[in-house]
């Protein structure tokens, strides 16, 4: 029995290593922040919306993923975000799930924390958002402008019959 | 102590001027309502008519309840300077509050009056969705803060007013650049437009380099500029300064942060030529000595605690931060929540003295400014001599503000006591933010950047925070920005009008 054990032990530890060094774990923007030394250097899966607008650095792009809470800069290559969309007032940006590595201090990017994506997958389109005004809303200003006219023409005729 | 009764006609004149000032902060917001026009953002025009239409009904109203012809006297001029920044920030946060991004009505009268005080503390939510015209607003109530809410008005309304002049004290300028106020506020907005014009082209242009869209390049170059300038630390974007990822863009920023610290006077002289008076004024060479010695000390201690691995991050992440800290700005390249962990207690110590100590006086930042520091420093210096030399010598100190000035003890008083009361503002929100749980140096850090009007955060001012905690802040940040003598003069004039016979 003595005899099996020890291989398989071996094998088991084998297999638990190599998995490990090359497994990601999914994580949120804000516990990588609070434990930024623990997951500094790691590969990461983070999730999130697409915000703002692309922003070129030579033949790469800076993405800014937002997860509700936080936001975080992802660098990758410009093909990854070409057929992307991204949040802002009048859109809710595709929520994206972005694998790469995560680094607290980033060496190359002058100390930024940020991540550098080896995948980058759509996992929901984003849409156009509409802002219809309340009803109440357009009541309200009416009211307002209306109060406001009547009390600029009793301050005019105030002043004028002086 | 005697208290004179203040009479209803003191009440009428300076309602009379609220409504005047109230009228023109309603005005303001035409430009932004024009912005969300132009780009179709109907449902926020909604929200500027009504704040426009409030601050017009509530100025209206005023001018014709309280109609006179009377001048302001001192005590007038400066109650009306410690309550228009209340009215302004409650008519600034209307359309802020019908925007969605804001639990309460408190947090967007927060946001007003951080943005109005120049502080840059945010407890807005999902800023990266918020429209063009609420964010131009907040950029905008940022920078008529930082010349002043009266400044503003008497340079675009105000004809020969005999008033303006007690008014502008008021409004903690102590120093007057030409003989008439007027004048003196024109030439502040006229420098802050070229500056604005030259600054937010420069941003612009590497947005635009960066791939940005010309339109967000453009926006987001006046936004920044704004907030940078007039020393704020509004950003358009939820990641502050992180979000453009461009050491350029950040170094751009550092330099308009620093003129933005800059006394207006000491601007006026270099504009006239006078270029020596940057190498020989006090204000500058005290902040010089300050923001070397923190930087110095930050980069000691960080790169002892092997917070940064590179050299060049070790720069770019210590000088920017305490850059922004002294200069009261508030941009920050680090999460709030890894600056209070990984810069530990020393780093955040450092920051808060950078923070306390502010920019110049006479500029757009908050804090004790470094005339009074510079001051403290010689009185205390000439004290010390007046020990080492013989009794019968007669010791005159001097200092350089655009003249020679000969230090007097009544400078050093005034100076003392402005500091003082300071610290006092420093320590008073740092105990309220304590017993609600916060732990002692962050809550002071958190404090004394309300308070001297910076806008720095280590993680405590958020939407969730403490109602009380809010209206510490905001009450902080006012008496911080006006240096009291205006919420002194308006705790007495209350008093008195209750009180006194």
């Amino acid at each position: 029995m003595i005899k099996y054990l020890t291989p398989v032990t071996i094998c088991i530890l084998i297999i638990l290593t190599t998995t490990c060094g090359y497994s990601s774990s999914d994580v949120s923007t804000a516990d990588l922040i609070k434990e930024s030394a623990f997951w500094d250097g790691q590969i990461v899966v983070i999730s999130g919306e697409a915000v703002g607008v692309p922003i070129k650095l030579e033949r790469n792009v800076w993405l800014n993923i937002y997860d509700g809470k936080r936001a975080i800069g992802v660098f990758c290559s410009k093909n990854a975000v070409q057929s992307l969309n991204f949040g802002d007032y009048n859109y809710t940006g595709d929520v994206l799930e972005v694998t790469g590595k995560f680094n607290a201090h980033c060496p190359e990017h002058r100390g930024e924390m940020d991540m550098h994506a080896e995948s980058i997958k759509i996992t929901s389109c984003g849409w156009r958002r509409t802002h219809r005004p309340a009803a109440a809303k357009v009541k309200l200003a009416i009211i307002c402008l209306v109060a406001a006219f009547v009390n600029g023409c009793v301050l005019f005729f105030k002043n004028t019959k002086r | 102590m005697i208290l004179v009764k203040s009479r209803v006609q003191d009440v009428k004149i300076i309602f009379y001027y609220l409504g005047k000032l109230t009228v023109a902060i309603g005005y303001f917001m035409l430009i932004p309502m024009a912005l969300s026009f132009f780009l179709g953002e109907y449902t926020v025009v909604l929200d500027f008519i009504i704040g426009f239409a409030v601050s017009l009904i509530l100025g209206y109203s005023l001018l014709v309840i309280c109609k006179s012809s009377e001048s302001l006297n001192w005590t007038q001029g400066m109650v009306v300077v410690a309550l228009i920044w209340l009215i302004a920030a409650f008519l600034a946060a209307i359309p802020l509050f019908f925007s969605g991004h804001f639990r309460t009505f408190l947090d967007a009268y927060f946001d007003a009056m951080s943005g109005f005080a120049t502080t840059g503390l945010s407890v807005i939510e999902d800023l990266d969705h918020l429209s063009f015209g609420h964010n131009l607003w907040r950029h905008l109530i940022m920078f008529m803060g930082g010349q002043g809410i009266v400044v503003f008005a008497l340079s675009f309304f105000a004809s020969g007013a005999s008033a303006a002049f007690r008014l502008y004290i008021g409004e903690a300028r102590d120093e007057q650049l030409l003989p008439n106020v007027i004048n003196t506020a024109r030439f502040i907005w006229s420098l802050s437009i070229i500056y604005f014009i030259i600054g937010s082209s420069v941003l612009a242009f590497i947005g635009m380099h960066s791939g940005m869209p010309v339109f967000n390049s453009i926006f987001d170059g006046a936004c920044i500029f704004m907030a940078a300038f007039d020393t704020g630390g509004f950003t358009p974007h939820s990641q502050s300064i992180l979000y453009y990822h461009n050491s350029l863009f950040e170094l751009t920023t550092v330099v308009i942060m620093i003129l933005g610290a800059l006394n207006f006077k000491l601007h006026y002289e270099i504009w006239h030529g006078n270029r020596k008076e940057l190498r020989k004024n006090i204000e500058v060479i005290a902040f010089l000595i300050s923001l070397v010695l923190v930087f110095t000390a930050v980069c000691y201690y960080l790169k002892h605690a092997g917070v940064y691995s590179s050299k060049l991050s070790l720069f770019f992440k210590s000088f920017y931060q305490v850059i922004s800290a002294h200069t009261g700005t508030g941009f920050q390249t680090i999460d709030p929540e890894m600056l209070r962990r990984e810069w530990s207690d020393f780093g955040l110590l450092a920051l808060l003295v950078a923070m306390g100590f502010g920019g110049g006086i006479c500029s757009t930042t908050g804090g004790i400014k470094m005339l009074r520091v510079g001051i403290i420093f010689k009185g205390v210096l000439q004290d010390i001599n007046r020990f080492l030399l013989p009794p019968s010598c007669v010791l005159v100190q001097k200092i350089h503000h655009v003249r020679d000035i000969v230090l007097e003890e009544k400078m050093v008083r005034t100076a003392f006591v402005i500091t003082f009361a300071f610290i006092v503002l420093y320590i008073l929100g740092a105990i309220v933010a304590t017993f609600l749980g916060y732990p002692m140096l962050a809550a002071l850090f958190e404090s004394t950047s309300a308070a001297a009007n910076v806008g720095l955060s280590c993680g405590i001012t958020d939407a969730a925070m403490p109602a009380l905690l809010k209206v510490t802040y905001i009450l902080q940040m006012w008496a911080g920005r006006l240096e009291f003598i205006s919420v002194f003069i308006l705790l007495g004039f209350i008093i008195a009008f209750i009180k006194g016979k």
